[in-house]
């Protein structure tokens, strides 16, 4: 039910008239927390700067759902990257050495592996998941959209029994 | 900017607020007390503990500690408390306190309330705790009892020697059936090693070598030759021989090693039996032991339990540093990389504790006070880098005055943990002693003075502790076992003493603790039982000695002359094999020398002749 209501709203959004830059930035924040493990300083930050400005939430949380799944899977790369990083590359040391004794360092994780090496891999996706995802927003509306709803899936899941009880459960006046 | 999100958010971190301030105090105050009470072993109690997020402070009205060992008393209670925590180690998840002040500690109060633990501490690991424990309660209880009645009665050397198991006979029976099997062995051998059909055959070699004719060169190197392959079989021979004889002078030494022990099993045997009809020697040591044993460890004991507290929430070895790589660590938790701190802090830290106290403050004159300090009390000696140390004092201005300090240095690679305490007109009052037969069982006692020190360097432990006590007056319990002499006896030596002085002294490693304890007791009392029981138990002992040798004496005889038997005919089987060997060598060695003289006779003959053809030749072509 979690899941369908996800994906229901998601693709609620993408079919509203919200700005497609909004929607992306969104799903980008959402790619950034969904990938790293959740409780750090900067995706603590990240959800509140989302909460405060006009970032779509649905897209954010949909994206932290999504992504938390592949992250499961790509565990071991950020792992062996972030060891890498962290261990292996004698000429950041100093580097880590002076943000461990930061203040805020124990709050980052920085020096967790998985945390750093999904955070990395992250920064470095962030842009091209921005503009891949606006770009897919517009190209959704101006092209499938029509054909998604008229398809033979997404009927058959609206008949579905399963689907009109969600809808009823939904609807309930509480 | 999304105003319902800001609203939202000012809620969310306002219900997370109320929620910290109305539920931290009794999070806090629950955690210290459970982790406290953990570490003494009985309740600690804190009362109205309050934290102040803005300060970083805590105080609390008071808090008392249960004593262990009396859980309806306090072993210390505070008035109100407060200090202040460090505020950059919290984001480390470190604590940090500078300093505590306690003005206001009382000792040993009464409790409301039982302060004993609904389910207990849970047993100790075994550990060098253990091994001391039960090493010293050991030996308390296995000092021995002071049962001189049985003296009185005439000692049945007879039966007690048929109910005494005799270990010796054992010993001896067995040992015989060892020097059976290796004389047998040592038989088997000598019957396969063979040596004389070797040398038959050599002897033969050697005579052949002697009646062969030699008439030419050939004939010289042939004989030389055939010697020094004689010579290389009986080397060979006498190698193995010697060999032999080396295994056999060993394995008939141990035999006779293990017979020469005889006279200690008999040794073992009449202390057993002495022990059994209680007529051992009354050394001063027993006494002492039997005397103080429990007075003495039992506090002992106590301070090594608070050295083992010590050392388990202040372990020495502390590793940082990441070992390597973790290979796979569980999905999304990852492997923690530690970086060097640069100003690093302990995980828990509490600097400084300041105590002073005052009892009865109306009256200066009998104000008893009491002063202290401790620092560095810390989860990580290493990072801190400083040993605990502490100083307590507790005087009444011209009565009695108590010291007590000491260090837990737990900062190197091995913990170095020494107390001293130094009490000086200590009011001692009634000094429970152990129920035994012929001794007190208390010591009415009006002042003493006492110093002690304990140095414990990884698990070697060194104890010294001196008492002295003036006037003292010692209780018994009742008339004794029986109204004998022998407790009027008793009871003279003590009612005649008037001070009391013991020194008392445990050392070694925690797993063999030798105890040791003299008192101005001891000599006096050893010497009256000797002149009492001395001359009955001597004769009682020389008579079970002659029994038990009457009944050893013919089993070792004849036990040691079955080993000198055998032992003779091997050692002279191999002898004879090895002098027969360097006969024949002699032999051929002679032999040998004679070629050889002669090849040197011949060479010369040769090399002559030659001189004396050539001499001829040129002769003739001179004419």
């Amino acid at each position: 039910m979690f899941v369908l209501q996800f994906i229901s709203k998601f693709l609620k959004v993408l079919r509203s008239g919200e700005s497609p830059g909004l929607i992306a930035g969104g799903f980008t924040m959402g790619f950034l927390i969904g990938l790293s493990p959740f409780l750090t300083l900067q995706n603590v930050l990240i959800l509140f700067i989302a909460i405060l400005t006009k970032i779509n939430l649905a897209s954010l949380f949909f994206a932290i759902f999504i992504f938390s799944f592949v992250a499961f899977v790509f565990d071991p790369v950020f792992h062996n990257l972030g060891y890498y990083l962290l261990a292996q590359l004698d000429s950041l040391y100093p580097t880590w050495t002076t943000i461990f004794n930061m203040p805020v360092a124990p709050f980052t994780r920085f020096n967790n592996t998985v945390v750093m090496g999904s955070l990395l891999c992250g920064l470095l996706l962030a842009f091209p998941v921005y503009l891949f995802s606006r770009s897919g927003i517009v190209r959704y509306r101006e092209n499938w959209a029509p054909k998604f709803e008229n398809s033979k899936f997404v009927k058959a899941v609206k008949g579905s029994t399963l689907f009109k009880w969600y809808i009823r459960v939904r609807d309930l006046e509480w | 900017m999304r105003t319902k999100g800001i609203i939202g958010l000012l809620v969310v971190v306002a219900i997370i607020g109320a929620v910290f301030y109305f539920l931290s105090d009794k999070f806090i105050e629950n955690t210290i007390e459970e982790l406290a009470t953990d570490m003494l072993g009985a309740q600690v109690e804190i009362d109205n503990l309050d934290f102040s997020l803005a300060g970083l402070s805590i105080s609390m009205d008071r808090l008392q500690a249960t004593n262990p060992n009396d859980t309806w008393k306090n072993l210390f209670e505070t008035g109100r408390l407060a200090f202040d925590m460090e505020v950059a180690p919290l984001a480390r998840k470190k604590i940090n306190i500078k300093e505590v002040t306690v003005a206001d500690i009382r000792l040993g109060t009464k409790r409301q309330t039982d302060g004993k633990l609904e389910k207990p501490k849970a047993a100790e690991e075994p550990g060098w705790f253990g091994d001391a424990t039960a090493g010293l309660k050991k030996q308390v209880v296995e000092a021995p009892v002071l049962n001189l009645g049985i003296l009185k009665k005439k000692v049945n050397v007879d039966s007690l020697l048929s109910a005494f198991d005799i270990q010796t006979l054992r010993k001896i029976d067995s040992a015989r059936k060892d020097a059976d099997a290796t004389f047998n062995n040592w038989d088997k051998t000598l019957a396969e090693f063979r040596p004389q059909e070797d040398l038959a055959k050599i002897a033969k070699d050697i005579e052949a070598l002697k009646a062969k004719k030699v008439s030419n060169a050939s004939d010289l190197l042939s004989a030389a030759e055939k010697s020094r392959g004689i010579i290389a079989t009986l080397n060979a021979l006498k190698k193995d021989v010697a060999a032999k004889k080396k295994a056999a002078t060993s394995d008939l030494r141990r035999v006779s090693t293990i017979f020469s022990e005889v006279d200690n099993w008999l040794a073992d045997d009449f202390n057993s039996i002495k022990a059994k009809a209680n007529i051992g020697e009354f050394s001063a040591q027993n006494i002492g032991t039997m005397l103080f044993g429990e007075v003495v460890v039992n506090p002992v004991l106590q301070w090594l339990g608070y050295i083992n507290m010590g050392r388990k929430y202040m372990p020495i070895a502390q590793k940082f540093m990441a070992s390597g790589k973790v290979e796979k660590p569980p999905r999304f938790a990852g492997q923690n990389i530690k970086f060097p701190l640069l100003n690093n802090q302990p995980e828990f830290l509490l600097e400084n504790i300041l105590v002073s106290a005052a009892t009865n403050q109306d009256d200066t004159s009998h104000v008893l006070s009491l002063s202290g300090e401790m620092h560095g009390i810390t989860s990580q000696p290493k990072v801190y880098g400083s040993p605990l140390t502490f100083a307590l004092n507790a005087d009444m201005p011209g009565s009695n005055s108590y010291n007590v300090s000491g260090e837990l240095d737990h900062t190197g690679e091995e913990e170095i943990d020494r107390f001293r305490v130094t009490a000086t007109g200590v009011r001692l009052g009634n000094i429970a002693l152990p129920e035994k037969p012929y001794l007190p069982n208390r010591i009415a006692a009006d002042t003493g003075n006492i110093t002690a020190t304990l140095g414990l360097v990884g698990d070697k432990l060194d104890v010294k502790i001196e008492f002295k006590a003036n006037p003292v007056k010692f209780d018994f319990a009742d008339a004794g076992p029986d109204n004998s002499s022998v407790f009027k006896m008793t009871r003279s030596v003590f009612d005649s003493i008037d001070e009391l002085t013991f020194v008392a002294g445990i050392s070694g490693s925690a797993n063999n603790l030798s105890l040791k304890i003299s008192s101005n007791i001891d000599a006096i009392l050893a010497e009256r039982i000797k002149g009492v029981v001395g001359e009955s138990a001597r004769l009682a002992r020389s008579e079970i000695h002659k029994k038990l040798v009457q009944q050893i004496a013919p089993r070792k005889q004849a036990a040691l002359t079955f080993v000198s038997k055998n032992k003779a005919r091997i050692t002279g089987e191999l002898d004879r094999v090895e002098q027969s060997i360097d006969e024949q060598l002699q032999v051929v060695n002679t032999k040998l020398k004679e070629v050889e003289a002669e090849i040197n006779n011949k060479k010369d003959q040769g090399v002559k002749d030659v001189k004396d053809k050539l001499k001829g030749l040129f002769k003739k072509k001179k004419n």
